[in-house]
């Protein structure tokens, strides 16, 4: 288990090794990791950093902005409802709580058997049709809560 | 252009900021997150402003200038603005956290009296309280988040060791990993090299220096220079109740301009020390007896003069301290030609700079610095050779990163890959001791692609031919078998130095200190030549000085060989000049280098030795020979701030004032004279080093009346054209005097060599490559280098009496990690290093730094007694020795081998490489 991980996050991090004269990418290396492993792991960040040749603190500065970035590994599907202002202007909270309901979890936990995560976020950049609700890699515009069931439906 | 504040007509220049030409203009307006060492940034909103015909308030800092703009700065809805900006900052306090002066200050500025939003309304600011750093804490109550900490480390230091953490209400400042590794201790897991300027930057007292929590503000401010390297950064010394609480790098200081290091910013402390010395003691047997000043000055004055009664002047010997003023450093020269009558005097320059000296004498005329630090503003190369200024010259490493930042190419010539290494353009790691092969080679592929500056050469030099012959068979593909650096590479630093317009080129110990170290400083002279990349701005030939008066002990004359700026000692014109204004004859015969001063120890020819703050017993090379030499001596006073190594061979030892307790002048690495004042006072009756050579020079019939170090330097400029226009007057102007000052109108030579050399024309010097002293055997395998490390400063002294002994306490073997698994060695075990001379024991760890074969580490703990590994080979012409290149083994030992005593000492190591 642990070699398996081991050589995702060496794959990823290789994939991501900078070759002069080009800049390390932070951002998109910590998003393979990701992509790799589910999550970053926060106990890789100064060997993420040796690879890249920079410091644990511009690393942590990125991973530590972007939402899409989790620390934590998650379920099998992410759920995020935007809680920016042009959402919340929406009933946005409504959406959240809806979702809430139906996967019977709060903000921050997981389902049983580990199928939904449920995440805030803000701002998704999906003002112009907002609310917002992302699961996984896919957006959902001007969201409502009675679609919420069919919308988890197709997650399993 | 101009425009319109607040009514008044002012001028800016196109680029300003609102912000500063209102500054230029005495106007100020309200800010916290500005500063004029950091880009335009903007984040507290504070200086916002008004301009007519545009809507909104934008902050005055990040505005720039237009023609004919008006712009109002004050006014109501602005004052409401701030007052209401204010208030939210106090909103996020969390309760009970005690607003912080600044933010307080400024509180009360606009009016703010109380918070109208209930508490837990909002979101208050995280309890994070970071005590990790050896020397400030970081509070996050009292942070703003205005980020100036995380941009001062990324723009002045260039170390990116704090980053602004989370986004949104919570976003904060932190060091390395933050809360992701481990929030309390995160400057201490972190990579910060606690240069200070982050808290220098900090507007609110969030990031705070721990003595000043401790000990209180300082109530006065002296202005004075750094003692420890050759940098010589400007300080605001803060005193109070008679101590120094805190040092502040001056934003004027010419040097430095504003920033500093770990060991000036921090590292003072050993001011206080309680084992400083304060009274003489005199050997009575194994015991110290303490005596009077008195007695011990009558027996200085007694001993010398019967030495020099019963075997002559020349049985008495000075190694004065480039750690000393140069008025101290005049002095003791003078006592010894005026008063005992020998050129028996040296310094410690000796061991790292002298094959500078005598190098750049060959080819330029002049020893020292041809450019200023200023030249790496405009330098459009820079070229780093055997040097790690990142570590050793800490503030020149950060100018090298800034300017690298800004996209100047740079090229680096180290073994080692050095934190700069890692950044440059060109890495030549080449295996040391080869540095004139590669030279070479370069100045090879510059005459065969034409890229010599011919106009240059025909007018200002001459023996370029010479040259021409000689690299016209280093080839690069030659010069790879011997430095082990691909051909093609070098061929690309040559075409980049060759080609860039202007190439700036610094070098440190990594050329001087080998077997033929003057000529690798000659070889990167002629490179320089044979380009034209000599006075001219941003160019030259730059040695760093290591430490802060290196350069002035030479420029005084402690030199066996020169007078005051090396004018020579057979000079009649001289000879009456200084017959008149001394009243005695100078000596004309040359004395004795260090080196020769141990064999004439040993031979018995030399009965009296007068050290000064110098440690020879632990720097030195080959130690035992040395300490041999000292035991050999009648006679050995040694005057110190602690019981060295060497004061421990001594009969006598005078305690020594510090640099916060003496008045003087300092001269660093760009030849600029600065002032350093005295801030406090010595532990109780401590003689400045200058009135003890006065009162022993009065018991031996020849007085010495001066009463202000000022009017020694009055005599050194009348004896030295070099120094003619100096004075305490004109130094005190804060940007101090760069020599030559041949008048008291000049106003100093910031560029030298501009028009033409000292000599008329400078000269190629042919040299080739030769050999190092030692090389790798079949019994001692690996090459070590010794230097020094960011934290500590030479022998240690006083860094190891500091806090920064928190941060690193043990010289460690820096091994590649290939051979730490050949040999199977594991980090932090402790390996017997032996070399053909002597043993010693450090901790092994394996670092990339360092090829194949090759091993490095610092000596600045005597327990680890690395130079008793060094040979006593040295360069021909200087005798400089050869520090760089050792052939040693690696032992595995023992656990129970080791010595108890050791063991605590070894044990309680904690490594911090900076990687
Ligand atoms: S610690 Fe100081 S400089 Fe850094 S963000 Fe906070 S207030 Fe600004
Ligand atoms: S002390 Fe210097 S290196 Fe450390 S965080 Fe502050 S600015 Fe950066
Ligand atoms: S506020 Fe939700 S998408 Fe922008
Ligand atoms: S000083 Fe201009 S925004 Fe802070």
């Amino acid at each position: 288990m642990r070699t398996q991980y081991g050589t995702r996050l060496a794959e990823a991090l290789e994939s991501c090794r900078p070759v002069p004269p080009d800049k390390p990418n932070i951002l998109k290396t910590l998003l393979a990791v990701q992509a790799g492993l589910g999550y970053v792991p926060t106990s890789d960040l100064p060997q993420i950093a040796q690879v890249l040749g920079v410091t644990d603190a511009q690393v942590a500065g990125v991973l530590s902005y972007y939402s899409d970035l989790r620390t934590q590994p998650s379920s099998r599907h992410l759920i995020r409802v935007c809680r920016g202002e042009s959402c919340t202007a929406n009933h946005g909270l409504r959406v959240l709580l809806a979702i809430q309901d139906h996967v019977c979890v709060a903000v921050g936990g997981s389902t049983q058997a580990e199928r939904f995560t449920v995440e805030q976020m803000s701002c998704a950049g999906n003002c112009a049709v907002s609310p917002t609700v992302i699961v996984d890699d896919e957006m959902y515009g001007r969201v409502v809560p009675s679609q919420v069931a069919a919308l988890l439906e197709r997650y399993e | 252009m101009n425009l319109t504040i607040n009514g008044r007509t002012v001028t800016a220049e196109s680029g300003d900021t609102i912000f500063l030409a209102a500054l230029k203009a005495g106007i100020s307006i309200p800010s916290l997150c500005v500063s004029h060492q950091l880009a335009p940034f903007g984040s507290c909103r504070l200086c916002i402003c008004e301009i007519d015909g545009q809507s909104g308030t934008p902050a005055s800092c990040t505005t720039p200038v237009r023609p004919d703009m008006v712009v109002h700065t004050e006014g109501d809805r602005l004052r409401r603005h701030r007052h209401n900006i204010v208030e939210l900052y106090l909103s996020e306090q969390p309760e009970g956290s005690g607003t912080s002066g600044p933010l307080r200050e400024l509180a009360l500025a606009c009016g703010v009296d109380r918070v109208r939003y209930p508490a837990g309304a909002h979101s208050t600011r995280a309890s994070v309280r970071d005590d990790s750093n050896p020397f400030f804490i970081f509070d996050n109550a009292a942070c703003i988040s205005c980020a100036r900490c995380v941009r001062a480390c990324d723009e002045i230091q260039g170390t990116h060791a704090l980053t602004m953490f989370g986004r949104g209400f919570s976003v904060r400042p932190t060091a390395g990993g933050g809360s992701l590794i481990s929030e309390t201790a995160a400057f201490a897991t972190s990579n910060c090299v606690s240069c200070g300027a982050c808290v220098k930057e900090c507007p609110t007292g969030a990031l705070m220096e721990k003595t000043v929590l401790e000990q209180g503000m300082p109530t006065s401010i002296v202005r004075t220079t750094c003692a420890y390297c050759g940098v010589g950064c400007a300080f605001d010394a803060g005193v109070r109740d008679g101590r120094v609480v805190q040092m502040i790098p001056a934003d004027d200081g010419p040097s430095n301009r504003g920033h500093a290091c770990m060991k000036g910013r921090f590292g003072w402390t050993y001011n206080n020390a309680p084992d400083r010395l304060s009274v003489p003691l005199l050997r009575r047997g194994n015991d110290w007896e303490e005596i009077s000043w008195e007695s011990a000055l009558d027996l200085v004055a007694q001993e010398f003069t019967r030495i020099k009664g019963a075997f002559g002047p020349d049985a008495l010997a000075t190694i004065s301290s480039s750690r000393g003023t140069n008025e101290e450093n005049y002095l003791f020269a003078k006592f010894m030609r005026c008063v005992i009558g020998t050129n028996h005097i040296d310094n410690c320059a000796r061991v790292c700079h002298s094959a500078t000296v005598t190098g750049m004498m060959d080819t330029l005329g002049a020893s020292a610095a041809t450019n200023s630090l200023q030249d790496l503003d405009v330098a459009q190369l820079i070229m780093v050779v055997g040097a790690n200024p990142t570590e050793s010259h800490p503030v020149v490493g950060s100018r090298i990163k800034q300017a690298h930042r800004r996209g100047v190419p740079l090229i680096v010539i180290d073994p080692r890959r050095t934190e700069l290494a890692r950044l440059a353009d060109l890495h030549l790691q080449l295996r040391p001791g080869s540095n004139v092969a590669l030279l070479n080679a370069m100045g090879h592929v510059l005459v065969k692609e034409g890229l010599l500056d011919r106009a240059f050469l025909a007018a200002r030099t001459e023996g370029i031919e010479d040259w021409i012959k000689t690299v016209s068979d280093c080839s690069p593909k030659a010069a790879e078998a011997i430095t082990g650096v691909p051909a093609h590479l070098i061929g690309q630093a040559a075409r980049l130095y060759g080609s860039s317009g202007a190439s700036y080129c610094c070098h440190g110990l990594g050329v001087t200190e080998h077997r033929w170290g003057s000529h690798g400083v000659i070889a990167l002279c002629n490179l320089a030549l044979a380009t034209g990349n000599i006075g001219r701005p941003g160019t030259g030939i730059n040695p760093l000085r290591g430490q802060n008066n290196v350069q002035g002990a030479s420029d005084m004359g402690c030199l066996p060989t020169f007078f005051t700026g090396y004018q020579s000692l057979d000079d009649p014109k001289l000879a009456t000049l200084h017959q008149t204004i001394t009243g005695r004859p100078l000596p004309t015969k040359r004395g004795m280098k260090t080196p020769d001063m141990w064999d004439a120890a040993i031979a018995g020819r030399l009965k009296g030795l007068w050290i000064i703050g110098y440690d020879v017993a632990q720097t030195d090379p080959n130690l035992k020979k040395v300490r041999e030499a000292l035991k050999q001596v009648e006679f050995l006073v040694v005057q110190d701030l602690f019981l060295s190594e060497t004061a421990k061979h001594a009969h006598l030892v005078l305690p020594g004032a510090s640099f916060l307790e003496r008045d003087g002048t300092f001269t660093n690495l760009e030849r600029r004279i600065q002032r350093i004042r005295k801030a406090v006072d010595p532990p109780q009756g401590i003689l400045p080093d200058w009135r003890v050579v006065c009162e022993v020079s009065n018991r031996m019939g020849y007085p010495m009346s001066y009463r202000h170090p000022s009017e020694i330097m009055d005599e050194i400029a009348r004896l030295t054209p070099m120094f003619a226009g100096v004075s305490y007057d004109r130094l005190d102007q804060h940007t101090g005097l760069q020599w030559p000052v041949p008048t008291v109108m000049h106003e100093g030579t910031t560029l030298m060599h501009q028009e033409t050399f000292p000599k008329g024309k400078a000269r190629f010097v042919a040299v080739e490559y030769l050999p190092p002293g030692e090389a790798a055997s079949k019994d001692y395998p690996f090459v070590l280098t010794t230097g020094r490390i960011l934290q500590h400063y030479n022998c240690g002294a006083q860094t190891r009496r500091t806090d920064i002994l928190e941060l690193v306490d043990t010289d460690v073997l820096e091994m590649h990690p290939a051979d730490m698994e050949r040999l199977q060695l594991r980090d932090d075990e402790i390996v017997r290093v032996v070399s053909a001379r002597g043993e010693a024991l450090l901790p092994v760890v394996g670092s990339e730094r360092v090829l194949l074969g090759h091993l490095f580490t610092s000596f600045h703990f005597p327990a680890s007694t690395v130079n008793d590994l060094l040979s006593s080979s040295a360069d021909d012409s200087s005798q400089c020795p050869e520090y760089k290149v050792s052939a040693v083994r690696v032992e595995p030992i023992e656990r129970d081998e080791l010595d108890p005593e050791d063991e605590v000492e070894l044990r309680h190591m904690r490594r911090q490489l900076i990687t």
